[in-house]
């Protein structure tokens, strides 16, 4: 069966695009090949967890891109001890990996048009899903950061195969103010769904906006987890009062109706 | 060629065919592993506490990885009992694994109901009475520091099945060898310990607790020097079989705990870590006896070689003045 994948991947890239962000580049064939869109993989980021010489747990990370070949691509923040020794991985290294988990963005048959929103490095799941909806779907990616300096370079976001709208909320590239924003406006001109990932408030609004034009979306929710495989009950989501979804089981992709927002 | 030895343990008349088992909580019901353990492999699995009632856990979020370790608060979600019969345990059953069940109740009537609606369903080889959890109010800590407290529940276990019964410590007592012996003297086949050290962590940046419950049990390589002494403890001063856990990461790991008298030892947070991590334990176990030609597990448990050294049984004398007022 083995249908999860757990062993050593060697590192082909990784290299930093804006402020905090870097890419990562794997030699994955066993994630390349079962990979979903929107679902994820789990990555020791230290030399010696048991013994205390790194970070103890593996860090989930959204698959960024599957392919080509055999490889996958992982887009990260650096925002802690974790992440900051990923970010010093070298090509020629390998890094124990785990994956594919989870479920993924399921988008419909048939789709004409779709509306992608990313909030900073919710961006990563969002080129997977584009380069499998490109061809078939009519995309908009409306991508928010904080500023200028968070944003990858513009020869990057080329990759998407989709219209770009960028806001920062600073003002120092794109519009002003919040992604969500734009976002309201297209669904008022032209309601589509909508495949989101970002922080809580932003898919919140992400999720009230869908309600009020009566479009589907799906988000992709971050959590802290332990095991990645459904076991630690770690990453529970209030999807009813008093019930828990596992983020790394049940999601990390929900409908956004499923999740009870704060 | 070296013989194979063999590593089969008896826990309180449940015979095991190894000293590896996995740890309650870490290893869900056994199914999420499936792809990375056969859990017929092991010594036995201990399936995640469950309540009478299903619980829906706690409010996230509800773990923080600390240096070395980790805390969870996850609140004992559970299935409760009547879903685990029907739809978890005959899974692992199937599978030909020995299931220890968890058990946890917030009265003594709780854990007697329990005891009684396993010892009616088919499967469970043993269970494990969680007295020790510090989770949730009532989650049986209260029980697990006070010796009469832990006789109580132990005892209303026992009269209500005929299974054996190991009963899981808290580390968070002055004197593990008297709550291990009201224990024992309760009807107790086996003990294991140590369950996860209360503890907590804040965000300065927010001011706020780490963890939604505020408070969880720290678990991982962190707390392995704290399980193993009162491992050491209580395995020399009581005969019953103990079972050791705590921050067991690796073979090595393993093989020190049953050097200082466990005589099995369950792994738990490295399943978190690692997913194929009680078979790498076992495996490296396995390789350690080969290496070192030793027959059966005798060979090693119990075996750490303290020179002039009195007694283990740090609290005796204590206990003793206490009994003589």
């Amino acid at each position: 069966m083995a249908e999860i994948f757990l062993g050593p991947c060697p590192v082909l890239e990784n290299r930093k695009l804006a402020r905090k962000t870097y890419l990562m580049r794997l030699e994955a064939p066993a994630v390349a090949r079962r990979g979903r869109p929107g679902q994820f993989v789990m990555v020791r980021t230290g030399p010696y967890p048991e013994r205390g010489g790194g970070p103890l747990l593996k860090r989930p990370f959204s698959i960024h891109r599957l392919g080509p070949d055999d490889e996958i691509s992982l887009l990260y923040r650096v925002v802690g001890v974790g992440t900051d020794l990923l970010a010093l991985a070298r090509p020629g290294e390998s890094l124990e990996l785990l994956g594919p988990l989870g479920r993924g963005f399921d988008p419909p048959d048939g789709l004409k048009r779709a509306y992608l929103a990313a909030g900073g490095v919710g961006l990563a799941p969002l080129l997977a899903l584009a380069e499998n909806l490109a061809g078939r779907t009519d995309l908009t990616l409306f991508y928010g950061e904080a500023a200028a300096v968070d944003l990858p370079p513009e020869s990057y976001l080329k990759l998407f195969p989709a219209e770009i709208v960028l806001t920062t909320e600073d003002g120092t590239a794109g519009e002003k103010g919040l992604v969500t924003r734009p976002l309201a406006q297209a669904l008022v001109r032209d309601p589509a769904p909508i495949f989101a990932c970002g922080p809580k408030a932003m898919l919140a609004e992400v999720s009230r906006l869908a309600r009020v034009s009566g479009v589907p979306a799906w988000v992709s929710l971050e959590a802290r987890l332990a095991c990645g495989l459904g076991a630690c009950l770690g990453c529970a989501v209030q999807v009813d009062k008093g019930v828990y979804a596992r983020v790394c089981a049940e999601g990390p992709v929900f409908r956004a109706e499923e999740v009870q927002w704060p | 060629m070296a013989v194979k030895p063999d590593l089969r343990v008896n826990l309180g008349g449940l015979i095991l065919k190894n000293p590896v088992l996995a740890a309650s909580g870490t290893f869900g019901y056994g199914q999420e592993y499936a792809e990375f353990v056969d859990p017929a492999r092991l010594g036995a699995v201990v399936t995640k506490g469950i309540s009478l009632q299903p619980r829906p856990g706690n409010p996230p979020p509800r773990i923080i990885e600390t240096p070395a370790g980790m805390i969870n608060a996850i609140g004992l979600e559970n299935v409760g009992l009547e879903a685990f019969v029907r739809d978890k345990l005959p899974w692992l059953v199937e599978r030909g694994a020995v299931v220890i069940v968890n058990i946890l109740g917030e009265s003594v009537e709780e854990y007697a109901a329990l005891a009684e609606g396993l010892d009616r369903a088919e499967g469970a080889a043993m269970i494990e009475v969680n007295v020790s959890c510090p989770n949730v109010a009532g989650g049986g800590l209260a029980f697990g520091t006070d010796p009469d407290a832990t006789a109580r529940v132990v005892r209303a276990v026992v009269d209500s099945t005929s299974l054996p019964v190991m009963v899981k410590l808290t580390p968070l007592v002055t004197d593990i060898v008297a709550v291990a012996q009201a224990a024992v003297d309760a009807g107790a086949a086996a003990l294991s310990l140590i369950n996860t050290v209360p503890a907590m962590a804040v965000d300065l940046a927010s001011r706020q607790p780490a963890l939604g419950n505020v408070v969880g049990g720290l678990s991982g390589p962190a707390v392995k020097p704290i399980a193993l002494r009162l491992v050491w403890q209580t395995a020399g001063a009581l005969a019953a079989p103990v079972v050791g856990l705590g921050g067991i990461m690796t073979a090595r790991d393993a093989l020190e705990f049953l050097l200082v008298g466990a005589a099995a030892v369950q792994v738990g947070t490295a399943n978190f870590v690692n997913p194929r991590a009680c078979l790498d334990v076992l495996e490296g176990i396995e390789h350690y006896f080969r290496q070192n030609d030793l027959p059966d597990l005798s060979a090693l448990v119990g075996r750490l070689e303290v020179q002039g050294f009195p007694s283990r049984d740090l609290n005796q004398s204590q206990r003793q003045e206490e009994k003589k007022r």
